[in-house]
């Protein structure tokens, strides 16, 4: 099993090389699409052109990416947070006695479907209008139940002759985590690290739209009341950006750890 | 070492001193009811070029947005003790002290009349024109009811204006014939993106005229701090005007308070804004000037439309001159 | 299934009870510092004690019991009005349906198409992963309105949107699942000489289902997020999030807690369908 953990020695530098040409060829097609299609359309106040975004974003290029960086830190540890969480309590539910896991992850299920939303404008005037402290609580709770299903699932869903197996080595908790567990769920803890990523810029921005005075969302708000939608997307822009870099920083990290199964999935 | 601790030692000094020199200021928060934009220039200003604290106080001017209603946020302020302000629209208010029982007073009025207008894409000659969607923001719908009267949800469907995009992207696009606006902001939006003709017309046109944008505290501020709220009153409009007078700099100080501005804009805005702000009355009773009758006038329309059950304005006013004129 | 019933029954009822008994005294705690120091300024509250007022402060931290129960009578009847809770809900329930029936159909071929082409996989995957970073609330007022231009309009944009918000989710469980198929079990089909359709039939596809279900349920939740959202950040005539903007701005504290309690209640529900389902489709499992 350690050993399946290595990283697969292969042609990692002509794969990279292609998948950033394949980002450029992406990104110019959409760029181009949507630069005709939002002069054909011409309402500039529904669908701006990617040229006015980028003008727009020269006008004051240091406040753009100055509420940028707030968000950023509001999504990096929302998201932090959130996984932190999300991993503590799979675990949790693992020690835990039948029923109680049933309950406790019933609960959390029942959770998840309350529509934090609601909560957002409340949850402000709780944590305090214009701290980042509150827009860091609405992404981590978006991550953290973007999360919490798969990693039960994965750490549950373990082979039963492999959990025989370790039993028959009397291996404790932790080793049954470390080298069974854990390995196995890997894949799809990091698929869905992805989506708790996508989930936290959401939940940072919804945290920001209420009782924020820095940040994207508040950069949304407050271009929208003067109608000035090239801001309003300039701000989607950057918060695609940031998403994508975070995305990209655990695509890395999951070539780095689960290589083999990229590998074994893409054979099969 | 020595020095080290001898410098730390004067900084703490000079802190403790400034600090001192500030507790004789008395802190007071000023609520807006938006993100700070050119309605709300007098503040950062009266805050900037000192007249605040010419008056005694430390005021922190706090944005509002979405979600954050002025009134709320004023009444747990006073509900624990502090010296504070708010800015909202007088039928919110009054609406909110009488079902609600908040006791709500009204200090000065921003606006003598309405900033408020209505976009339409057909003329509109008599209220009973005005019949479809109406786009107006949540809490901004009571002047379009009085104009209507009793059995205006028969006529009309108010949508809220706040999920726009564009703030009148929905009107630009043709989807509702009418729209509220602001002649510092979304008319001036209509006029950069509007490709047909549209009417533009003042709730006047219809005989609702009333102020806008006022100034509120509780009763409770009233009592404890009656000197402060004085102070706060004239320093304020101080504040407004010199904004009016010196539209650049105020323009500046802006800029610090919300850098997401477009400054010209905003300026822009200022010059409409002042066109309701200075009027006959101000010239003579100074700016800020509370007109009871309008209030009177308002509370009856209200009552009218159904709106509120009562038109008394009971403990409801409570003018504070600025005498700044 | 009928046997473990019981055994989450208990416990569940339990829990429930414990909130319900400590929900006073907590709800006593949060509300009598506020009630305390709103009788200090002289506040008239038409109350004697710190104690008496908690239970009906006009905007409570918590509200009390009977201020909930008051504020649910007011906001669920008439039950065909169009300012009551029913009827919203039923609204906002038909986007989060629809959108999630579109999410799944959506989801379910894309998956498929990941599962079985590496060139689909290449050429479609950055554009969806790219696209799902965009935040859903910046765009959708101006989505809202693009539609309503062509005719697209009322509940339909909100179902997109939520779908759009829903689709993840589901294209990367239902992927999971289909990719689930231990080597072993594939190489058993391919000695039984059946091709790829066979495959798919015959093992991919039911052994995806868990994940599927798994996957509908998160994104059922995030599908309901999304229509909210929607009719919040949009030009809506009705539904959950429509109410939920209206009384913020009122700054009805009791009404907001009603409207959050009834749309948590609203995403129980939905999430129960599926779990339903999930019985109905998988009767092998529990």
């Amino acid at each position: 099993m350690a050993r399946a953990l290595q990283p697969v020695p292969g042609p990692p530098r002509s794969i990279l090389r292609s998948e950033a040409f394949r980002w450029v060829v992406f990104a110019g097609v959409a760029l181009g699409l949507w630069e005709v299609g939002a002069r054909l359309y011409n309402s500039p106040f529904l669908l701006p052109a990617p040229s006015r975004i980028l003008q727009e974003f020269l006008k004051t290029p240091t406040l753009v990416l100055g509420h940028a960086w707030i968000t950023t830190q509001e999504i990096v540890l929302g998201f932090l947070l959130g996984a932190l969480i999300a991993h503590l309590a799979a675990l949790l539910l693992l020690v835990l006695p039948e029923w109680l896991e049933d309950f406790i992850f019933r609960a959390v299920s029942t959770l998840n479907s309350i529509p934090f939303v609601a909560l957002a404008s409340l949850v402000v005037v709780w944590l305090g209008v214009g701290s980042i402290g509150s827009k860091v609580a609405i992404a981590a709770l978006y991550a953290f139940f973007a999360l919490v299903y798969f990693v039960h699932k994965g750490m549950v869903s373990t082979d039963t002759t492999k959990e025989e197996l370790l039993t028959s080595y009397s291996a404790n908790f932790f080793q049954r985590v470390r080298y069974l567990k854990l390995p196995f769920a890997l894949p799809i803890i990091f698929t869905s690290l992805k989506g708790a990523a996508m989930a936290a810029v959401n939940g940072a921005i919804v945290g920001e739209l209420f009782g924020a005075f820095q940040g994207l969302g508040f950069m949304i708000l407050d271009s929208r009341y003067v109608g000035n939608t090239a801001r309003v997307f300039l701000a989607a822009v950057c918060c695609a950006i940031v998403g994508w870099l975070l995305l990209g920083m655990l695509t890395a990290l999951e070539r780095r750890f689960v290589g083999w199964h990229l590998e074994m999935t893409r054979r099969s | 070492m020595k020095k080290i601790i001898g410098l730390l030692a004067a900084g703490i000094l000079a802190v403790l001193a400034l600090g001192s020199a500030q507790n004789n200021l008395t802190k007071a928060t000023m609520i807006e009811s938006w993100f700070i934009h050119a309605e709300s220039i007098g503040d950062p200003v009266a805050v900037e070029k000192g007249f605040y604290k010419d008056a005694g106080l430390d005021v922190t001017v706090v944005p509002g947005g979405p979600g954050l209603s002025p009134i709320d946020r004023v009444m747990a302020e006073s509900k624990a003790g502090r010296l504070v302000f708010g800015i909202d629209y007088p039928y919110n208010l009054l609406e909110a002290r009488q079902k609600q029982k908040l006791p709500l007073v009204i200090l000065a009025a921003d606006f003598q009349g309405s900033a408020m207008h209505i976009l339409s894409w057909q003329p509109i000659s008599k209220p009973s024109d005005i019949k479809g969607t109406f786009a107006t923001w949540i809490g901004y719908d009571k002047p379009i009811k009085a104009v209507i009267g009793k059995g205006w949800d028969k006529q009309i469907q108010v949508v809220n204006q706040q999920g726009d995009p564009a703030t009148l992207g929905g009107w630009l696009a043709k989807q509702y014939p009418f729209a509220s606006a602001m002649v510092y902001n979304e008319v001036m939006v209509a006029e950069k993106q509007a490709k047909d003709k549209y009417y533009l017309y003042s709730y006047k046109d219809f005989g609702v005229d009333w102020p806008e944008n006022v100034l509120f505290t509780t009763e409770d501020v009233l009592k404890k701090y009656p000197n402060e709220v004085k102070r706060f009153v004239q320093a304020r409009y101080k504040g407004f005007r010199y904004a009016l007078d010196n539209p650049e700099e105020a323009g500046k100080i802006l800029a610090k308070y919300n850098p997401n501005l477009d400054i010209p804009f905003e300026l822009k805005g200022l010059e409409q804004i002042k066109k309701i702000m200075v009027t006959a009355d101000t010239q003579q009773n100074g700016l800020g000037y509370v007109d009871t009758a309008k209030l009177q006038k308002m509370a009856q329309q209200l009552q009218a439309a159904g709106i509120l059950e009562s038109a008394s304005l009971s403990g409801f006013v409570n003018p504070v001159p600025s005498g700044v004129k | 299934m009928s046997s473990r019933l019981p055994t989450n029954l208990v416990p569940m009822l339990v829990v429930a009870l414990v909130i319900v008994l400590l929900y006073y005294p907590l709800m006593l705690l949060a509300n009598v510092p506020a009630a305390q120091q709103a009788l200090d300024t002289g506040a008239d509250l038409g109350c004697k004690t710190a104690l008496d007022c908690a239970t009906q402060l006009r905007s409570p931290v918590l509200p009390s019991p009977a201020q909930l129960a008051l504020g649910f009578r007011n906001l669920m009847f008439p039950l065909d009005s169009p300012n009551a809770i029913p009827l919203n809900a039923a609204v906002t329930a038909l986007e989060t349906g629809m959108g999630l029936l579109l999410a799944a159909i959506l989801g379910f071929f894309f998956a498929v198409g990941l599962v079985a082409s590496r060139a689909f996989e290449r050429s479609l995957l950055p554009w969806i992963v790219a696209s799902q970073t965009v935040p859903i609330i910046a765009i959708a007022p101006m989505l809202v309105v693009v539609l309503g231009q062509y005719g697209v309009q009322g509940w339909i944009p909100k179902a997109l949107i939520a779908a759009y918000i829903a689709f993840f989710p589901i294209a990367i469980g239902v992927a999971k699942g289909l990719r689930s198929p231990d080597p072993l079990s594939l190489d058993l089909m391919k000695t039984y000489n059946a091709n790829n359709l066979q495959t798919y039939l015959k093992l991919r596809f039911p052994a995806s289902v868990p994940y599927l279900f798994t996957a509908f349920k998160v994104a059922m939740t995030a599908a309901l997020i999304g229509a909210i959202v929607a009719e919040i950040s949009t030009i809506s005539f009705q539904g959950i999030g429509k109410m939920l903007a209206e009384n913020s701005r009122a700054s009805d504290v009791v009404a907001m807690w009603v409207i959050m309690i009834a749309s948590a209640f609203l995403g129980i529900l939905l999430v129960a369908v599926v779990g339903w389902l999930e019985k109905v489709v998988t009767p092998w499992k529990r």
